[in-house]
């Protein structure tokens, strides 16, 4: 279980306050979708999630245990995934998971084994021996996808891990991510399809201009604000929350 | 603990697959010192026989005087020519460029003409002022000019410099040329390496999922730098032998007399590679802080021009500032060192004080390097 609480980053070079109150509880088996308009912070709040950033106050904790006291021993348990993050073009499938799979101090048996199951699954087998530069964008991500979940972990944080491909990609991704939740593992999905997040998610947090304004069951979100719709509630968050003079979609991350 | 020597292993093990990948990049970072410090010595050995030879022009008023001139001083002096023309055309052919010097004579006068920008019309200057003496008096008449030649004590010259000074100075040549070419083809090499492998990180995205690896970031970046300064002592080395080669065409004199001192012992080879080691650790330690401080290869490379400067300077010292202090400081000591051992006179405390105070740097850059490289991206 991941608990945020009162999150805060600003970025020193810009001088921008890019989450300014984010707090929520993210529990094991289920799919967290945090929801926002672009640039409302959810991109630095799963990087901050993910320590990739270090919060400016507040704090992450992954059972209990704060993110800052055991930063190595957490990233043993949680993968990243964006559509931003590349692998280097110039080695195969095979050749990255290698490298990966040390990185995370597994047993040349158990990157084996991990990489034939996801390999297997994504439908990169026949491609393993290609370099990834060569690759078309679906290919690519479905290669990051299983080079980031190598390692098995127990959270697996995924932002907008479906833009900009097609829809058969989409499909698979998606069945994979709830494949991952029978498991028990903790998914957290930040993206701005509201009906992804519909589809997918059991719980969801809605972020306006930095803050957390709603943190809830998904079912429940529509009838806690009053309306009928998934997007009627998120309209309506957004215009009770948004605040006019706000610099959010300024900052660059 | 255990793992962490395996984490700089792995990484160095990726990194040198990648190298790998691009077989022409490294023939290129192979090939480029070998055939820059063979091609410059050759180059210097073609610019030195220039000036050797010269070519100087006589110009007499009249077609008489020119045919005597021509008769009797020709074989004394072959590298001028004689032409009637008067004062005007002397100065041409200096102007030209055609000739190094030109002499203009008359009843009264003699005018020599020369460029003293051209290193050649300098040197065809002083026999230029033994032509004009002997013309004078050839001019005069016949019978005078064969009184003034027998009058005329025999000049004998004497070569005072011993085989010493004449290694000296031209261990001096070579040391510098082997130094500022080599330091600067294995300090390109170095730019580019920790550029692409660095620096090329975050410009090509793929930061992101090494930092969310539990191996720590220092020993991935220790594992990148130690094969980039790998790389970078393999083309000191190509450089070297390029330098050897190009010293058999340039002065084999040079090279007997090197080869006579060193006689069979191979202790130079081993001190050799001990100072291409240190100064490739030293390159690999300067231009992996350069790179780790920026996150885009453009930034990165403009300011490794500094660290190119900064190791440049170092190589340069010893030729403007002399001490016996200065064989024990990396980089600086390259020349007296390698000079040592071309005369013989091994010195291996200077370059195991060096390495030292190398691998001091090396670490200390090492931890500079990890803490910008993490840093830019927080």
């Amino acid at each position: 279980m991941i608990t945020v609480s009162h999150l805060k980053k600003t970025f020193r070079r810009n001088k921008v306050e890019a989450v300014k109150d984010v707090s929520m509880e993210i529990r094991d088996g289920q799919i967290f979708a945090l929801l926002g308009p672009n640039g409302a912070g959810k991109t630095t709040t799963m990087r901050m999630l993910s320590t990739l950033l270090l919060p400016t106050s507040g704090s992450i904790c992954y059972d209990d245990v704060p993110l800052s006291e055991d930063t190595e021993a957490i990233r043993r348990r949680i993968a990243f995934l964006t559509n931003e993050i590349r692998l280097d073009g110039q080695f195969t499938p095979d050749e990255l998971a290698e490298y990966y799979g040390r990185l995370y101090e597994m047993t040349p048996e158990k990157i084996a084994e991990n990489k034939t199951k996801l390999f297997d699954y994504f439908g990169i087998a026949e491609f393993r021996n290609r370099r990834y530069e060569t690759f078309s964008t679906g290919m690519k991500q479905k290669t990051s996808i299983a080079i980031c979940l190598l390692h098995d972990p127990d959270t697996i944080i995924f932002d907008e891990p479906t833009n900009g491909l097609d829809i058969l990609t989409q499909n698979l991704i998606e069945e994979y991510m709830l494949k991952l939740k029978e498991e028990g593992k903790c998914i957290i999905l930040s993206t701005h399809i509201l009906d992804l997040a519909r589809r997918l998610s059991d719980r969801v947090g809605v972020i306006v201009d930095g803050k957390s304004v709603y943190v809830g069951e998904m079912a429940e979100l529509a009838s806690s604000q009053g309306v009928t719709t998934m997007e009627e509630a998120f309209l309506k968050l957004y215009k009770e929350n948004h605040e006019e003079k706000a610099i959010v979609g300024k900052h660059k991350e | 603990m255990n793992n962490q020597p395996r984490h700089i292993r792995n990484a160095m093990r990726n990194e040198w697959k990648k190298t790998g990948k691009t077989p022409i990049q490294l023939v290129m970072m192979l090939l480029v010192p070998f055939l820059t410090t063979m091609v410059l010595f050759f180059g210097l050995s073609y610019m030195r026989g220039l000036g050797d030879h010269y070519s100087g022009v006589v110009y007499l008023p009249t077609e008489e005087e020119m045919n005597l001139s021509k008769e009797v001083l020709k074989e004394r002096y072959p590298s001028f020519s004689f032409a009637s023309g008067d004062e005007e055309k002397a100065q041409n052919s200096i102007r030209s460029g055609g000739e190094d010097v030109a002499i203009w004579i008359t009843d009264t006068e003699i005018r020599v003409y020369y460029d003293s920008s051209i290193l050649t019309s300098s040197l065809a200057l002083k026999e230029s002022s033994d032509i004009a003496s002997e013309l004078s008096f050839l001019l005069e008449d016949r019978a005078t000019y064969d009184e003034f030649i027998s009058f005329l004590p025999e000049t004998m010259v004497h070569d005072l410099s011993t085989e010493e000074k004449k290694l000296d100075t031209n261990l001096n040549q070579i040391c510098s040329t082997i130094g500022m070419v080599l330091f600067l083809s294995m300090c390109t090499n170095a730019m580019t390496l920790s550029t692409g492998s660095i620096t090329g990180e975050k410009e090509r995205q793929t930061f992101d999922t090494l930092v969310l690896c539990p191996a720590p970031l220092r020993k991935i970046l220790i594992g990148k730098v130690l094969v980039m300064m790998f790389q970078v002592f393999l083309s000191g080395i190509m450089g070297t032998l390029g330098a050897i080669c190009g010293l058999v065409f340039w002065d084999r004199t040079d090279l007997r007399m090197i080869a006579e001192r060193v006689g069979s012992d191979p202790s130079w080879i081993f001190i050799l590679l001990l100072l291409l080691a240190t100064v490739s650790l030293l390159i690999a330690a300067v231009f992996s802080v350069i790179a780790s401080a920026f996150p885009q290869a453009k930034k990165t490379s403009l300011f490794s021009s500094a660290g190119m400067i900064l190791i440049s300077v170092g190589a340069m010292v010893p030729t403007y500032v002399s001490g016996p202090v200065l064989k024990y400081i990396p980089v600086a000591n390259w020349a007296p060192v390698v000079k040592a051992a071309c005369k013989h006179q091994t010195e291996l405390v200077p370059v195991l004080c060096a390495l030292g105070m190398t691998a001091c740097l090396f670490g200390a850059s090492m931890i500079l390097s990890a803490g910008l490289w993490e840093r830019s991206h927080e």
